[in-house]
């Protein structure tokens, strides 16, 4: 009888172990699947400020010229954050999938917002803001950007957009 | 009155007790690792950027010469909206002459030195960035 006993105990304990190990996995296999869509958005995030900071674009006077890619970057400017004010009011009047398409950003996967706001000062002639995102699920990064002298807080929102 | 085949099911019920503690400080831990992942070395990337373009253009020397700290205080908050940030400011001898803002759950810090122009003076800046801010 108690053979019996010790024989449906060690079953019970198996399958709570086999449940256990099963939901594990499950929640391993959900945060990684999670962690790898949070990394893709915020890589995506990365390499548009970056674009737009630290490269002047191809060709180097795309604003005159047509662009090939786009980058706010002044073109003989060696000091980095440092950007064209030009480049800055071309940006502002592009759509977000014209800017998209130009940095080679799928669109369709992702939201992207791209916003230019004034930091010390209430200089609002170059302020801009470009396409939506819900700013909670979104990943937000930004610079400290100088133009013309000014300074200005360059902020990009990447929003991944599910079964996109 | 414990039988010998009871014995065996209480060790077994051990052994898993041990298991799942030891599987649930691991996931612990993975969920921890996942956390401060990508994003902390790109937020640590805004706020040094940030200080290097404050002192190139002068405005953090002009900050320092007027000890208006509170000003960077501020600037470095609208950089990352929805986080906690405490700004410590320490002078040659180290004593802190600055230290404000609030960080209740430490995410990541950055120190930044800042060399005042022309006097060989120099600040030691300290942020320090918490999760869930206003």
């Amino acid at each position: 009888m108690s053979r019996d006993l010790d024989v449906l105990s060690a079953f019970t304990i198996l399958v709570i172990a086999l449940m256990f190990a099963f939901s594990v996995a499950f929640h391993i296999s959900n945060s990684t699947i999670c962690f790898l869509g949070d990394v893709e958005e915020q890589s995506i995030a990365v390499r548009i400020i970056e674009q737009l900071c630290l490269s002047p674009g191809d060709p180097p006077n795309w604003e005159d010229s047509g662009a090939i890619a786009i980058g706010l970057a002044q073109q003989f400017k060696s000091t980095p954050y440092t950007l064209s004010k030009r480049k800055v009011i071309a940006l502002s009047r592009m759509s977000i999938n014209e800017v998209l398409s130009y940095l080679g950003v799928p669109c369709g996967r992702f939201k992207v917002q791209i916003s230019l706001e004034s930091l010390l000062t209430d200089f609002d002639e170059l302020e801009f803001k470009i396409g939506f995102v819900n700013s909670e699920n979104a990943f937000t990064t930004s610079r400290v950007v100088s133009i013309g002298g000014e300074l200005f807080i360059l902020r990009v929102s990447v929003e991944r957009v599910y079964g996109g | 009155m414990v039988g010998k085949g009871q014995l065996q099911s209480l060790e077994a019920l051990i052994a898993l007790f041990v298991v799942l503690t030891m599987s649930m400080m691991s996931l612990a831990s993975y969920d921890r690792f996942l956390k401060e992942d990508f994003a902390s070395e790109e937020y640590k990337r805004i706020i040094s950027t940030a200080l290097f373009k404050l002192d190139e253009v002068g405005v953090l020397p002009k900050i320092a010469s007027r000890g208006d700290w509170n000003d960077l205080l501020e600037i470095l908050r609208s950089l990352l909206p929805g986080f906690e940030v405490h700004l410590t400011v320490y002078d040659e001898g180290l004593i802190a002459v600055y230290s404000s803002g609030c960080c209740r759950r430490l995410f990541f810090e950055v120190y930044y030195v800042h060399v005042l122009p022309f006097s060989g003076r120099f600040y030691a800046l300290r942020v320090l960035v918490g999760e869930g801010g206003g």
